[in-house]
Formats: C-alpha cells, structure tokens, sequence
C-alpha cells in the first residue's frame, strides 16, 4: 500500500505494434482476436479517439488525428457496450440533435429515417424514452443513430454482444443490408463467430497487439484445417475400412469416423468407394469447426 | 450553431426528467435565504450603514447572491469527470463538432432552467418573508446582468479546466469539491471581502474569486460608484480571457491524452 502510495513505477504496455493494413472501399473485414489483444484500441485509434505514439492513419486520405473533425463526418461508430443516446429522452429526441450536430439536410434525414425503418423497424421504438428500452431495441436505436448521417465508413465494436439469437440475426442483416445499399465499408470487432462466418469477405486477427492472420476465412480453412470428417454408421459391428485417401481417427461400437483431405478427394468420391463393398444404415459429413480453427489461431499466436 | 441551441433545449427537457432533486435543493436554498436575513439582521442591530453599506443593501446582496448562485451551478466539472472515468468520452470525440462547446450549451440550457425554475420561485419567496431585492437603478440592473454573464463564464471555464485535470490524473477526488468551497468563502458570496481588513482585501483584488459574486452583487446594491463598477467588470473581462487562454492550452493537449477506460 505505501510502496504503491510512493513510487511510481512506469511499465510501458505496447496494446498494438507494428500494425498495418488497407482497406478498400465497400468491404466489410471482420477484426478478431482475444479478449485484449487490441481491437478496440485500433479501433479507437482509426476514429480519433486515441492517438497513436507512433506510425499513421489515413482515413479517405484524412488522419483522424489531426483532422479529426474531416474524418469523424464520414465515419459510423458503434460501441456495443457504450450509446451515444439520451437515456432520459425519447429515441427520436437523440435523433433530432444528430441531425443538427451532422448537419444532415432534410430530405436526407427523412429518407435514412424511413430505410431505418424498413430494416430496423425504428418507428416501433422512437417515441419511446431510451431507459425504457430493452438491450435489442437499444442496440437497433445505436445502429440507426449511427448511420443517420450516411456515414461511407462504418466501424461495429462488438455490436451483437450480450444479444438473443433474433436480435443477432437482424443485426447481420442490416450490416449485409446497408452494405450492398450503400456500399458502406464496414470493419466489425466481434466474438462471435457465426458474425464473421456471415457476413466477413475478409478477417484480420489480431493477438498480443500483432496482425496474425489477414485473408479470407475459407483460405483460413483451408490452409489450417483442410480436412472434413465423414461419419459411418453400420448396422452392427464396424468392419475393416481401407482407404489411401482417408484415415480412421475415431471409432465406437457402430460407428466411424474418416478424415480426409477434401483437396485430394471427394465426398461423393469417398462415399460411392466405400458403399462399394459395404452396407451402412447412415452417414453424415462434417465440416471443419470455425471455432477451433480460430483457437488454435489464437493458441499459437 | 443548431446543434447548440438544440442542446440548451434537451437540456431544458431534461430537467423536467429530475423533479425530486430540483424539489430537495430548492427547499435548501429557501432555507440558506432565511438563514442569512436572520444573520445581517441581527449584525445590523445597533448600526445603520456599516462600511458604507445599509441593512437593506445587504439583505438585498444577500438574497441576490442565493439567486445567482443557482445558475452558477454548472455540469461540465462532474460531467468530464464521469465520462472520463467511465469512458464515455469516446462517444462525445466522435462527433464532429468542437466537445467543450458542446458542455458549455448545455450548461447554458442549466442556466436558463434556474432561471424559471428557481430563481422565479426564490424571488417570490424572499419578496414575501424578506424583502424585494430592488437594483440601486434600472442602469445598475444592466450593469449586473452583463457582471453576472461575465461571472458565469469565470465559473465556467474554472469548472473547465479542473475538469479537464481528469484527463491526465482520471479521477480528480475531492479537488473539485474544495475548488467550490474557496469560492465560496473567497467570493463574498456569503460575506463581503469589503467587511475584511484592508490589507486582506488587496489581497483578494488579483483572485479571480471576488470576480465571481462580489462584483455583480456589489454593482446591484449600488456600493460601487459607476467608475469603480465599469473597472471591475474589465477585471471580469481580463478574468475571462486569462482563463479562456489557459483552457485552449489545455485543450488541445487534453485531447491528445485520451485514454478509455473499460474496452
């Protein structure tokens, strides 16, 4: 307690270092990584909000930094544990000054209210005090409040976050909606996987403040995980299966399991091989699961 | 400039969001006004002008500086520190649009809602069981509105630039608190620096505080001749600008030092 009172030790913590990337216009990239790993703070930074002590940012050629008014314009942000509402106001009140603070001409503000509407059937709630609002209807206000000024550039922080299955379902369709609407590019933060798997044409991971992975997830797929699993289920006991293309890693009572390189063979391949000479009651594929290829990205980063 | 003004009127709807806390602190005040009549009644006893001022005068300063204390109450202080401390700052630097000026309206809309909300209400309760706080002359009356305007921007970029002091330490703790205590005393708020001894006085004339109450206050009670009102309203110009200086240095540099708490 005293030593803490009395000395002032500084550890410098570097939350991100030496990243670097392009984004092209009308792309949605999905930005992962661990709890802590730096997202926010990029995310952060690329808004303005932090400055970074080194290396540069250029938003449609503007640092958000030193023109932080010229970027902040074009910009969307949503924060899923933050809102930029007026919790003792009604929805539309936040609105109203939105529209004033991003000086967004009438007929504009009246448009993006009734497409607002269409996708997150914003008229149900905007009479309503925002306190009173449930996390999901909260989080459709969060969306259209941040889209109202037709922002070309959209960052998502963890927007489905703590959200039921309903909810998460609309909220992707809005991000894939407005995207071919308006071609926004979008960059989205999130944990959960089915997000990015959706929606994502491309991902940046990033761990311990470095990028470790930037690419499409099938190319993810398919360079960590190439293999598929085919599961055989036999009347009773499981016979002798051969094959040079597939392995048995798994077996139990009537059952197998068969991985194979999906590169070097076939489904349709493999099974009209092994029905060749054998009988099975059932049998069912299995692809390669997105949340330990991501772990193991994770693990080993 | 819309964007401003529509914060003033959220601003003002919002205070209709918080009756029960207007109802406590008003009662507050109505007692702090009694209280104080009682008190310069009883010290005027056996005098009639003390230091050049009646017991009238000084029952009206002392219902006045009640009055203007409730539009000095501002938000920017309280509302950097928790913002800062939440990290909610971030959504304010997101808009585009200059964030303190943003605080400032709305302490503007604060302002305006003392004035309906309290300062109607306390004037007619003193002018019932005290005494009408009359100016000295219509002209002293404009006078003390431009004084009061000046003060409220001294109040103002004070409470700036403490809060602003959040953004390198995060959490400020009592500081503020003691910040509105000095003023409290200093300002002649309660007593006048004029009762002081001279030296003491002299003293006080290169503080910004007495620049705060006293000097409205004394311009409305008529203790001031005019060339001593009009010199003391460029010391609250000089104030404002001195202060405005330090809050732009700060500024700028307060910007660069963000940092978020929580995610």
């Amino acid at each position: 307690m005293l030593k803490t009172m009395f000395t002032n030790k500084k550890v410098i913590t570097k939350a991100v270092d030496h990243i670097s990337f392009d984004i092209q216009e009308g792309e949605i990239v999905g930005y992962i990584g661990p709890n802590g790993a730096g997202k926010s703070t990029t995310i952060k930074m690329m808004s303005g909000i932090l400055t970074p002590t080194k290396g540069s940012i250029l938003i449609n050629g503007f640092s958000p930094q030193k023109d932080r008014q010229q970027v902040v314009k074009k910009l969307g942000v949503v924060f899923g544990q933050r809102s930029q509402l007026y919790w003792d106001l009604r929805l539309g009140e936040s609105f109203e000054l939105l529209k004033r603070i991003y000086q967004i001409p009438d007929e504009t503000y009246k448009s993006n209210l009734t497409v607002m509407n269409e996708i997150l059937k914003i008229n149900e709630i905007i009479d309503t005090p925002v306190r009173q609002l449930s996390l999901g209807q909260r989080m459709r206000g969060d969306l259209a409040a941040a889209i109202l000024h037709s922002p070309p550039i959209l960052f998502l922080d963890e927007p489905t976050i703590g959200l039921d299955v309903e909810v998460k379902y609309g909220i992707r369709k809005f991000i894939r909606d407005i995207n071919q609407e308006f071609q926004t590019t979008i960059i989205l933060t999130t944990h959960d996987l089915d997000d990015i798997q959706q929606l994502c044409d491309r991902i940046i991971i990033i761990n311990h403040g470095q990028i470790v992975e930037d690419g499409s997830l099938q190319d993810l797929i398919k360079r960590i995980s190439p293999y598929r699993q085919l599961i055989l289920e036999f009347y009773d006991e499981v016979p002798e299966i051969k094959h040079e293309k597939a392995k048995v890693i798994k077996q139990e009572s009537s059952r197998v399991w068969l991985q194979f390189d999906n590169t070097k063979i076939t489904a349709a391949d493999l099974i009209s091989d092994l029905s060749a000479y054998n009988t099975f009651k059932d049998l069912s594929l299995e692809e390669p699961n997105i949340h330990d290829i991501i772990r193991e990205v994770y693990t080993e980063t | 400039m819309r964007a401003y003004f529509y914060l003033v009127k959220i601003r003002m709807q919002l205070s209709l969001a918080y009756r029960f806390e207007f109802i406590t602190s008003i009662f507050v005040q109505i007692v702090i006004l009694i209280a104080n009549s009682f008190l310069w009644r009883v010290l005027y006893a056996n005098k009639t002008i003390v230091a050049g001022v009646n017991m009238n005068q000084m029952l009206t300063y002392s219902i006045m500086s009640v009055l203007i204390s409730c539009i000095f109450y501002y938000d920017v202080e309280n509302d950097l520190r928790s913002r800062i401390r939440q990290g909610d700052i971030a959504i304010d630097i997101l808009k585009p649009i200059n964030i303190f000026a943003m605080y400032f309206f709305n302490d503007v809309g604060n302002a305006l809602n003392a004035v309906i909300q309290r300062i109607l209400p306390l004037l007619l309760i003193a002018a019932l069981f005290i005494q009408l706080p009359l100016p000295a002359s219509p002209i002293h009356l404009l006078l003390f509105i431009v004084s009061t305007a000046f003060s409220f921007l001294i109040m103002w970029l004070m409470g700036v630039i403490f809060g602003m002091i959040n953004f390198w330490v995060i959490n400020l703790g009592p500081l503020g608190n003691i910040k509105e205590m000095i003023i409290r005393l200093l300002s002649g708020s309660i007593i006048p620096v004029w009762f002081f001894p001279a030296w003491i006085q002299k003293v006080f004339s290169f503080l910004p505080f007495i620049y705060t109450y006293q000097q409205p206050l004394g311009i409305y009670v008529g203790k001031f001749t005019m060339g001593e009102a009009l010199f003391g309203m460029g010391i609250q110009l000089m104030w404002v600008l001195i202060l405005y200086g330090g809050y732009r240095i700060m500024k700028n540099r307060a910007l660069k030092n963000v940092l978020i708490q929580g995610g």
